[in-house]
């Protein structure tokens, strides 16, 4: 049974990039120039996601934060058989998770920064209308934001979102369809 | 494949995520079907607006510049010293390039309004202490009337007043109808005043049903609560019953003259171009409202109590009360309209009353006109002027000039429409007050 893990992970590592399989291999040997290219390589994206989760920049911040220093704890569990992405999104769900059960802080944030929309100072001024999108989007459940978000900005399959989401791909579909459907009943006349 | 079902679908297709065989029923479902090819191109549209906001909005959300992300070492005081220096860094790294800039226009408004909003609720706070204290009379005085149309006025205050100390949050009923009724009724007795009013608003949401099971309660509640709910059920459940049902001559016309349960009149006669109708709330109304018919019936008297053509009619199934007025002021109509509202029925309970007590219906209403002018002249709405105190401005503008343009330019629209509800709330609860004065007033006068 061993052998057959082995090999099965083996052949996971096998259709990974090779970049990203020799990055793995060097995080899990501790190799400190290896967490600074995964720092460099998903930074942004784990920043927006916690962005949409708690509707401000630093806490953003923190949370990244966080999901950096807990995947660097638990590189050596990372078994190979998901994307480094995928693995990261999770880290960083359950994370949120935490925060939500443990000090409530986040939870009241999608709410209190509805209104805040906060982008770069060096991008022009977002249009009301497309604020009042993202308002919308904050006020769906969590799951069904973080679909939208990983579809949509990141690019990334059903498969792939499933994995990071830990659940099966009819679910991505279906929240997908649900986010959609609710974003459009309350966006009827709104959009730009 | 159902209509249903396609739908799911299409979205799968615009995804790319559909796989053959489910495209193959689609493309079969979409042969014959014109609404779901309609949802394909409305579906397609709205996804790629979606897409096109939120790479707006989010696809640059990441910050300028990243902070430093240190692996934790073996040293539990290193990982210390890293998260703290981190902290320093991005701190030092997010003042100095804002520290320098000069303070938008946006960031003043922001501040003015983060201070305008500290005085109203401040204004409110104070006005809803005084609001409770003066309810609190009225319902005490309320106790020591006795039943009637002026304890209905006072009665209705004590509850208006309730409902302007509610807060905005709806009350949460129980899932059982059966429940529902006995529920409120055990709120409408909370000595917390916000509860009392979510209580009175909930009374609007109940059925007919649920209505008369909070009736039966009715024993249980104290003197204004239990006048409000048999008001309220009045309201809910019109007696539309003739308690007066009457034929006289009139200036040779055949002319039907009924009183309903709830207090509306109503008058028919046979006139020259056919017959004529003529409707009111009440007696004093109809009284008002068509002088010349009043003047041919020789109508005369309160409610209940009218003598029409000469003749005396009396029913004790007539309730007297200003049941026609409950609900609009009960359940605040506009502003402007719900003064008025309340003085009718100021004056209309108090010429019951005094006609109750042996005056005659003439000098009932010259005295209660006389209440009226008094109560006027005694009473306004008073406005509480409110302005953005400069010491709190200041203190706002210290937090608020470090905002980025678009999150000042999204807060200040937010601000400024919770500006304008609080101080709609407070403009509300002002006449609220204005209404439990004119009450006690009203009570006190009608004493004397």
């Amino acid at each position: 049974m061993i052998a057959a893990d082995t090999l099965i992970q083996a052949a996971r590592m096998a259709t990974m990039p090779p970049d990203e399989a020799r990055l793995v291999a060097d995080l899990k040997a501790g190799r400190k120039e290896a967490f600074d290219r995964l720092v460099e390589l998903h930074y942004d994206r784990l920043h927006r996601l916690a962005f949409t989760m708690t509707g401000s920049d630093e806490d953003a911040a923190d949370l990244v934060q966080e999901t950096f220093l807990a995947a660097m704890k638990s590189a050596g569990n990372f078994r190979g058989d998901a994307r480094l992405t995928t693995w990261l999104i999770a880290i960083l769900r359950n994370r949120f998770t935490l925060h939500l059960r443990s000090r409530r802080k986040w939870r009241h944030a999608p709410v209190e920064a509805a209104g805040a929309v906060r982008a770069p100072e060096s991008q022009p001024a977002v249009r009301p209308a497309v604020a009042a999108i993202l308002e919308r989007v904050r006020t769906l459940p969590e799951e069904l934001r973080t679909a939208l978000v990983l579809f949509y900005l990141e690019g990334m399959k059903y498969a792939e979102i499933a994995e990071a989401m830990e659940c099966p791909v009819g679910t991505v579909r279906s929240r997908l369809f649900e986010a959609r459907e609710r974003l459009k009943k309350m966006l009827e006349g709104a959009m730009p | 494949m159902t209509c249903d079902e396609a739908i799911r679908a299409i979205e799968a297709m615009l995804d790319g995520e559909i796989e053959s065989g489910e495209r193959f029923q689609l493309e079969a479902h979409l042969a014959g079907c014109e609404a779901c090819r309609r949802e394909v191109e409305e579906r397609r549209a709205f996804s790629d607006r979606l897409g096109r906001s939120l790479h707006e909005t989010l696809g640059a959300a990441a910050p300028k510049a990243r902070p430093v992300v240190r692996p934790p070492t073996r040293v539990p005081w290193m990982r210390i010293a890293a998260v703290l220096l981190v902290g320093v860094i991005v701190g030092y790294a997010g003042t100095t390039s804002r520290l320098f800039q000069a303070t938008p226009a946006e960031a003043r408004d922001v501040a003015n309004l983060l201070a305008l909003k500290d005085g109203y609720e401040r204004e409110e706070r104070s006005l809803a202490s005084r609001l409770e204290k003066a309810a609190g009379a009225l319902d005490h005085q309320v106790s020591r009337t006795r039943e009637g149309a002026l304890r209905d006025v006072g009665s209705i205050g004590v509850a208006n007043a309730a409902m302007g100390l509610a807060g905005r949050e709806p009350m949460a009923l129980p899932q059982e109808p059966a429940q529902r009724g006995p529920y409120v009724a055990r709120k409408l007795s909370s000595p917390d005043w916000a509860v009392r009013g979510q209580a009175v608003k909930a009374m609007r949401t109940l059925s007919a049903g649920e209505m008369s099971q909070l009736k039966e309660k009715v024993v249980l509640l104290n003197g204004a609560n239990r006048d409000l709910v048999e008001l309220v059920a009045l309201s809910i459940d019109p007696l539309s019953e003739p308690a007066i049902d009457v034929s006289v001559e009139a200036q040779n016309l055949k002319t039907r003259f009924v009183q309903y349960r709830d207090g509306r009149v109503r008058v028919e006669r046979a006139g020259a171009g056919g017959p004529e109708v003529y409707e009111a709330a009440n007696v004093i109304e109809f009284r008002g409202a068509h002088p010349v018919v009043t003047a041919n019936l020789r109508l005369q008297g309160v409610d209940g109590d009218v003598v029409v053509g000469g003749v005396r009619q009396k029913s004790a199934a007539v309730s007297s009360r200003p049941a026609a007025y409950a609900p609009a002021v009960l359940w605040g109509t506009p502003a402007g309209s719900s003064e008025r509202a309340v003085m009718a029925m100021t004056y209309q309970a108090l010429v019951t009353d005094l006609a109750r007590s042996g005056l005659k219906s003439e000098e009932a209403e010259s005295r209660a006109t006389q209440i009226v002018d008094l109560i006027r002249a005694g009473s306004g709405v008073p406005s509480t002027a409110v302005r953005a105190d400069p010491a709190r401005v200041e203190i706002h503008l210290t937090a608020v000039r470090l905002w980025d343009r678009t999150r000042l330019v999204a807060e200040r629209e937010r601000l400024q429409e919770e500006v304008a509800l609080l101080r709609q709330h407070l403009a509300e609860n002002e006449r609220r007050l204005d209404y439990v004065r004119t009450a006690q007033e009203t009570l006190k006068a009608a004493v004397r």
